[in-house]
């Protein structure tokens, strides 16, 4: 899958998770939400595809039949940008571009990838250092608390001036760090917010932001990312709302409430850019809170049916895409995205294929050897050069006046022959006539050769010696050597002269 | 003379003031006593220090003087220097391009109206 191609099903699926949520935000335990959304983040992260009958692509592909709508334009204009983005994945260096115009996408992509990561680990690094000069606190209700944690992770709670709303930073030393301005004798909000921290700890919920922040950045040019990004943040804060309530339960649902209205009336101002987002984050999460229900069977079922239905519609790909491809679109064959590998196989596949060779005779009665080639490579062949042996009934070898209208000419064996003849790539190639044999019988008119016997030729193997293609290239058959020291001039069982054809060339392409 | 420290900055000063001029090396090693800071976060910070002009640096030995008595310093506002940070999430960034704005008393009453009203 291309880039391109991850971030458009990446965008849908989001489409999908963002209405799903508008729905039920209230209704679904909100685990349910990150679940998805993790699940979101997989398909953005992994260029790989898993082929579902009921992808909600296969099902697109049965029901309309041009799905070349974003198949050849992704083809185009990303398989090259793809490219690249698996091969730096993997580490592999110099990206190769063919195509100029690919390239200056490549690059602007990368730019925008290595700005935003950049912007977010400078400001990261630049909190760290700031957090570094935190200051300790020193109370008995904070070091029962964390006494009273069974995590192995040592947690230390810090404070310092330097913000306003509490958080947590650190993965494996996890440190909750406070605003100096709390009021470290009340300790029923302390509660609640050591909680919500320990929660975001104790699920790891830095690496996930970490993991979402890695797919922002690769997916900078697409807005639905972003939107994932906004969403998936505060469906974090939800679910850990969520769970700190489970905990206190439901008495405590006002007084968490209270304590987060009276934490954001604290927050600073100051910022000259005024929109509704923030508040309506807010807005939904005391709402959230207090609709709060103990999860039911009955939703818990429900967030496991949307959920499987939901990742199996959109985070997995149309089945067989390639055979309908194939079927839909007879050019594929013009597709430039074809792999050294590919091109390895198609030669090898390459054959030319000897269907026959009967012994027939003329209305008078004269026989000849009638051969029967397919060329199955890609290019017309011009020219072959092949060896004619000839057995009896009873599988002998036998001797021949190949040349018999030569009354200079020996008997041999084998009899070398030369023929131009065009066969087209992918052909059979039409009757041309044979190889005339001389009958001593039939005849007579002719110029008595040899003994002047009657023709005994039963059976005839042949086998090219050398191929001459259109484009001038001369394939030698590797084997003909072999072929001839085992054949020629020996006696050969009756079954394997009746099953010697097809007998079958692989062209090994220069 | 107008200085604002925070409080980290003032951990500095304060062992500045009870020892007198002292070298860099000595605040450190207190402060590691102390708080747990390692050289490098306590560097930082007397470096913050003598460019607000609270300390004079003189060598040799990075010799460290206080500039001001205890009693001229002022606490920075808190608020004016939070919306320069985003702990490197963009969520946080988002909050600080989009929103930080301080609720107004009406919002507030309409949140603590929606659970009133939940309740």
């Amino acid at each position: 899958m291309t880039l391109l191609e991850v971030s458009f099903s990446g965008a849908i699926f989001i489409i999908a998770v963002v209405m799903i949520r508008a729905v039920a935000i209230n209704s679904l335990p909100k685990k349910t939400f990150l679940v998805l959304w993790e699940m979101v983040l997989l398909r953005l992260i992994i260029p790989f595809t898993i082929p579902s009958a009921f992808s909600i692509y296969t099902l697109i592909n049965h029901n309309i039949s041009t799905p070349a709508f974003f198949e050849a334009e992704t083809n185009n204009a990303a398989s090259a940008v793809s490219r690249e983005y698996f091969m730096m994945i993997q580490g592999m260096g110099q990206p190769v571009t063919d195509i100029p115009s690919v390239s200056v996408w490549f690059v602007v992509w990368c730019i925008g990838m290595i700005l935003f990561a950049a912007f977010f680990m400078v400001s990261y690094l630049r909190c760290r250092i700031e957090f570094r000069a935190a200051l300790p606190v020193n109370n008995p209700y904070v070091e029962q608390w964390i006494k009273e944690r069974p995590l192995k992770r040592r947690i230390s709670i810090k404070q310092s001036d330097r913000i306003s709303t509490p958080l947590t930073y650190g993965i494996l030393h996890p440190v909750i760090l406070m605003p100096k301005q709390t009021d470290w004798e009340n300790t029923e909000p302390l509660q609640y917010i050591f909680s919500h921290e320990y929660v975001h700890i104790y699920r790891f919920d830095t690496i996930t932001k970490l993991i979402a922040t890695y797919a922002l950045c690769v997916h900078w040019f697409n807005p639905f990312v972003w939107v994932m990004y906004v969403l998936f943040n505060r469906d974090i804060e939800l679910a850990c709302d969520e769970s700190v309530i489970k905990q206190f339960g439901d008495k405590s649902k006002s007084a968490y409430s209270l304590m987060l209205i009276s934490m954001e009336a604290k927050k600073s101002g100051l910022s000259p850019l005024c929109s509704n987002f923030s508040k309506n984050a807010i807005e939904e999460r005391i709402t959230a809170i207090m609709n709060t229900k103990r999860t039911t069977i009955t939703a818990l079922l429900s967030a496991c049916i949307i959920v499987f239905v939901t990742v199996s519609l959109f985070a997995t790909s149309a089945m067989a895409q390639a055979d309908n491809k194939a079927n839909d679109t007879p050019v594929i064959s013009e597709r430039k995205t074809t792999t050294s590998d590919d091109i390895t196989d198609k030669k090898s596949a390459m054959t030319i294929i000897h269907e026959s060779a009967d012994i027939l005779h003329y209305e008078d009665g004269a026989p000849y050897i009638h051969d029967i080639l397919t060329n199955n490579t890609d290019s017309t062949i011009v020219e072959t050069q092949y060896c004619m042996l000839a057995y009896s009934e009873n599988g002998s070898p036998l001797k021949l006046y190949w040349n018999f209208l030569d009354s200079s000419t020996e008997s041999s064996f084998e009899n070398i022959v030369r023929t131009k003849a065009n066969i087209l790539s992918n052909q059979t190639e039409e009757y041309r006539g044979g190889w005339s044999l001389y009958d001593g019988e039939i005849m007579g008119d002719f110029l008595k050769v040899g003994n002047g016997e009657a023709n005994q030729v039963a059976y005839s193997l042949l086998c090219l010696k050398q191929v001459v293609f259109e484009d001038g290239t001369v394939w030698n058959n590797p084997n003909y050597e072999n072929w001839f020291k085992e054949y020629a001039g020996k006696e050969i069982d009756i079954d394997e002269l009746q099953s010697y054809y097809p007998y079958e060339y692989k062209i090994e392409s220069n | 003379m107008d200085i604002k420290l925070f409080d980290s900055e003032l951990k500095v000063m304060c062992v500045l003031w009870s020892e007198g001029d002292t070298t860099a090396k000595h605040i450190s090693d207190v402060l590691k006593e102390e708080i747990g800071w390692n050289m490098n976060t306590t560097y930082t910070l007397i470096k913050r220090c003598i460019k607000k002009g609270a300390i004079e640096r003189s060598e040799p030995n990075f010799m460290c003087h206080a500039l001001i008595p205890k009693e001229e310093v002022q606490e920075a506002e808190t608020n004016e220097l939070i919306n320069k940070i985003y702990d490197g999430s963009a969520d946080k960034l988002f909050a600080a391009l989009l929103s930080r704005k301080k609720l107004s008393a009406e919002e507030i009453e309409k949140l603590k109206k929606i659970v009133s009203d939940l309740e």
